[in-house]
């Protein structure tokens, strides 16, 4: 594999920039960043690589950037606009490049945020679940289902769960809401954690890029253990010498939509779609933000009521994630990929607390052990 | 003051470079300073025709410099174009008899920064570097509080800044290896602020993360005789609060470079902080009082040039200039002479042997 060419899409996210730091450390692969903007190159321009500037919205600048390439590896992340929008060009574009193969970076959020007992790959995907994220994933799948059986490049999808390890948000975002003070778990955090390091999403990348007889299929996959949310978060807040006890637990409940949120869901659905272009953007924009303001609009309080912190409230998605009850299967992956976790959670959340020191993060312990 | 220029006349500049530095940040305040007939934008040069265009709509009366020491007619020279041509650009306008305000950093090399102070020695003219925080009031604050040490002393200082790359280059070679990386670049204004208000240290440690390309994250340590310790953290790849801290033995200060116009000082015998925003000193009713509120970051921009024309016209000293400067770009080389490479404990094995590889062939 060493000699073939393989584009990184998204190489300035998470995701992408340890692929293509670990193709390339492990001298797997020719690899070829891809940015959507040059400031996105500050993370593969660590490396003396060939990398290449794209909007994965942009068919013409993708073909001169994949030009030459084997393999494309797509993990662009964005909006919901970019998750639909880039399949297309970037299909489009490796076909005229002569590409033999794109990998996905899907996300098992197609099946939700919290799947029901016995989810796996057969499962049927919907596009009306109350996260527009996972609606957008699965229309990206389903676009380039479309465009394989009208072209000539082959496709695979992969659907990690909840991806940890350096420079994840899930690991660093939690850092950072912990010494903040704003930290807080729904339910104890018992729910199942679908988690996969990220060294085990890139092995299992480098897989699909090669297997044969994986055209048009989609894996799931993730870690070996099954874990909860806490044994996830425990290693990070042990790092700080925080216990995991102290940290607020909350009642997990499906808020109902704001008034806002509702509006963005009818600017996202095909109806708004259809009707929104009738309005001047600048109307439009006015009316989003005169709206948001609006909510807002806090009136002034009494004087002799002492300031407190505000309660958390567990959005949708962390109360779905955290209430979990499913562990997905790997089993797909393993029988038609030959995957096999190289990374066991424990040294994961090992490597993850030392990122944080690495970033500069006030690490006080390094202890991974369960306490 | 140059010799072709007169008191009372606008200062005739020339805009050498027109990235994304210039558009943002010189640009403006250089329109600002027209309107007041301060300067007149009188030139613009860059190898992009379509740069040139866009400044030249700003400033219509400006010619197209051909080249960059078509310097004729100019008194003051910004040289903003990337570092790799700070030197030469600047050598050659100071040799023309022209002032020159150089961007940071000032040179890719010592030896360039030698040079550039030689030829405004030999030239008798003025050479400043483009500092901007030091004229910001809370970087001035900071000193003033250090050196009275307002706060006792200075015990250690840890300080942050980055985060996800953002600024808006127009190249991707603003990422080779001659323009170094963030070290370089945000290091530049880093260790200026650390030499100004603490002076050279003694010793340094430093290590980055660059592998053949160039750093994107960066430690250093500097160390002084009377045991005050300073460790910088510089990144474009991870964000966590931008921060100055100093650590004192009454208390604590801290400054945020995204807050230019405030400090926080705390004290260790008490539970309260000031969050203390800063304002020009006045005198109401005969006694000192806070006027109005002090310049933003922006403005800074305004004052940096006001402080060449200034020294132009022996009205002032700079307040940054290439000797000031040359401090910090020699521990800045000192820096990466002494470069060792991050320790990235989530490589595997042969990642890391390849990174190490990798890392010592850098220059």
């Amino acid at each position: 594999m060493t000699s073939s060419r393989v584009a990184v899409l998204g190489a300035g996210g998470f995701i992408g920039s340890r692929v293509v730091e670990s193709f390339h450390l492990q001298g797997w692969a020719e690899v070829r960043p891809i940015v959507r903007r040059i400031s996105g190159l500050a993370r593969s321009r660590r490396f003396n690589l060939d990398s290449r500037i794209a909007d994965g919205c942009d068919a013409q600048a993708l073909r001169a950037a994949l030009a030459g390439c084997e393999y494309v590896v797509h993990a662009i992340a964005g909006d919901n606009a970019t998750i639909v929008g880039t399949v297309e060009p970037v299909y489009r574009a490796a076909e005229h490049a002569g590409v033999r193969r794109i990998v996905y970076v899907s996300s098992a959020s197609v099946h939700g945020q919290s799947p029901a007992l016995g989810t796996d790959e057969n499962t049927p995907l919907r596009e009306d679940q109350p996260i527009a994220y996972n609606n957008a994933k699965v229309k990206a799948e389903r676009r380039f289902l479309r465009m394989r059986a009208n072209g000539r490049v082959e496709a695979v999808m992969l659907r990690p769960g909840i991806v940890y390890g350096p420079r994840s948000p899930w690991i660093g975002g939690f850092a950072n809401e912990l010494l903040t003070g704003r930290a807080f778990v729904v339910e104890g955090a018992r729910g199942v954690c679908n988690s996969i390091y990220v060294d085990n999403v890139v092995r299992v990348i480098q897989l699909a890029l090669t297997a044969p007889g994986v055209d048009g299929h989609a894996f799931l996959v993730g870690d070996e253990e099954t874990v909860t949310w806490r044994e996830l978060y425990e290693p990070v807040t042990r790092a700080f010498g925080i216990p995991f006890n102290e940290i607020p637990s909350i009642k997990g409940s499906v808020p109902a939509q704001s008034s806002f949120e509702r509006m963005l869901c009818f600017r996202d659905s095909k109806l708004g779609q259809a009707l929104l272009p009738v309005f001047p953007l600048r109307l439009r924009h006015a009316m989003y933000t005169g709206l948001a303001a609006w909510l807002q609009y806090q009136p002034g309080g009494s004087p002799y009521v002492m300031e407190a912190e505000p309660a958390p409230v567990p959005d949708l998605e962390r109360t779905l994630l955290q209430t979990c009850a499913w562990k997905l299967p790997s089993d797909k992956a393993k029988h038609m990929l030959g995957y096999s976790p190289q990374v066991s959670f424990t040294e994961g959340c090992r490597r993850s607390v030392e990122w944080l020191r690495f970033a500069g993060y006030p690490v006080l312990h390094r202890d991974f052990s369960a306490a | 003051m140059n010799a072709n220029m007169a008191p009372g006349q606008p200062v005739n500049v020339a805009l050498l470079g027109c990235g994304s530095v210039c558009s943002i940040y010189h640009a403006p305040a250089l329109e600002q300073l027209a309107q007041s007939g301060i300067v007149r934008v009188a030139g613009i040069f860059d190898p992009d025709g379509e740069a040139v265009a866009r400044l030249t709509e700003r400033f219509p009366s400006a010619r197209r410099m051909s080249l960059a020491d078509d310097l004729s007619g100019m008194d003051l020279a910004i040289v903003a174009s990337p570092p790799a041509f700070h030197a030469r650009q600047s050598i050659d306008a100071l040799r023309a008899g022209v002032t020159v305000l150089c961007e940071k950093p000032m040179a890719s090399s010592v030896k360039e920064g030698d040079a550039m102070i030689a030829a405004a020695a030999e030239s008798r003219g003025l050479l400043a570097i483009a500092l901007v925080r030091r004229f910001l009031p809370a970087t001035q604050a900071v000193r003033s509080i250090l050196a009275n040490r307002m706060l006792g002393e200075l015990r250690s200082v840890a300080c942050f800044e980055g985060g996800p790359f953002r600024w808006p280059a127009r190249s991707p070679s603003f990422f080779d290896r001659s323009q170094g990386g963030v070290f370089l670049d945000v290091g530049a204004h880093m260790l200026d602020l650390l030499v100004w208000w603490l002076g050279v240290p003694d010793g340094v440690n430093y290590e980055d993360d660059a592998m053949g390309g160039v750093e994107a994250n960066c430690r250093f340590v500097l160390q002084y005789d009377s045991g005050i310790r300073v460790a910088g953290r510089l990144s474009r790849d991870w964000e966590l609060p931008n921060r100055y801290l100093f650590d004192c033995a009454k208390g604590w200060m801290s400054w945020m470079p995204t807050e230019p116009e405030s400090v926080q000082i705390g004290f260790h015998d008490t539970s309260f902080a000031l969050g203390a925003e800063l304002h020009d000193r006045t005198v109401s009713f005969g006694r000192p009082a806070a006027g109005r509120k002090s310049i933003n970051f922006q403005q800074a921009f305004i004052l940096q040039i006001c402080n060449v024309v200034d020294a132009m016209h022996r009205r002032a000293s700079l307040v940054a200039s290439g000797a000031d400067a040359l401090k910090s770009l020699r521990l800045t080389h000192e820096c990466y002479r002494l470069r060792k490479l991050m320790n990235m404990a989530w490589l595997t094995d042969i990642e890391s042997a390849t990174a190490r590889a990798e890392a010592g062939r850098v220059p």
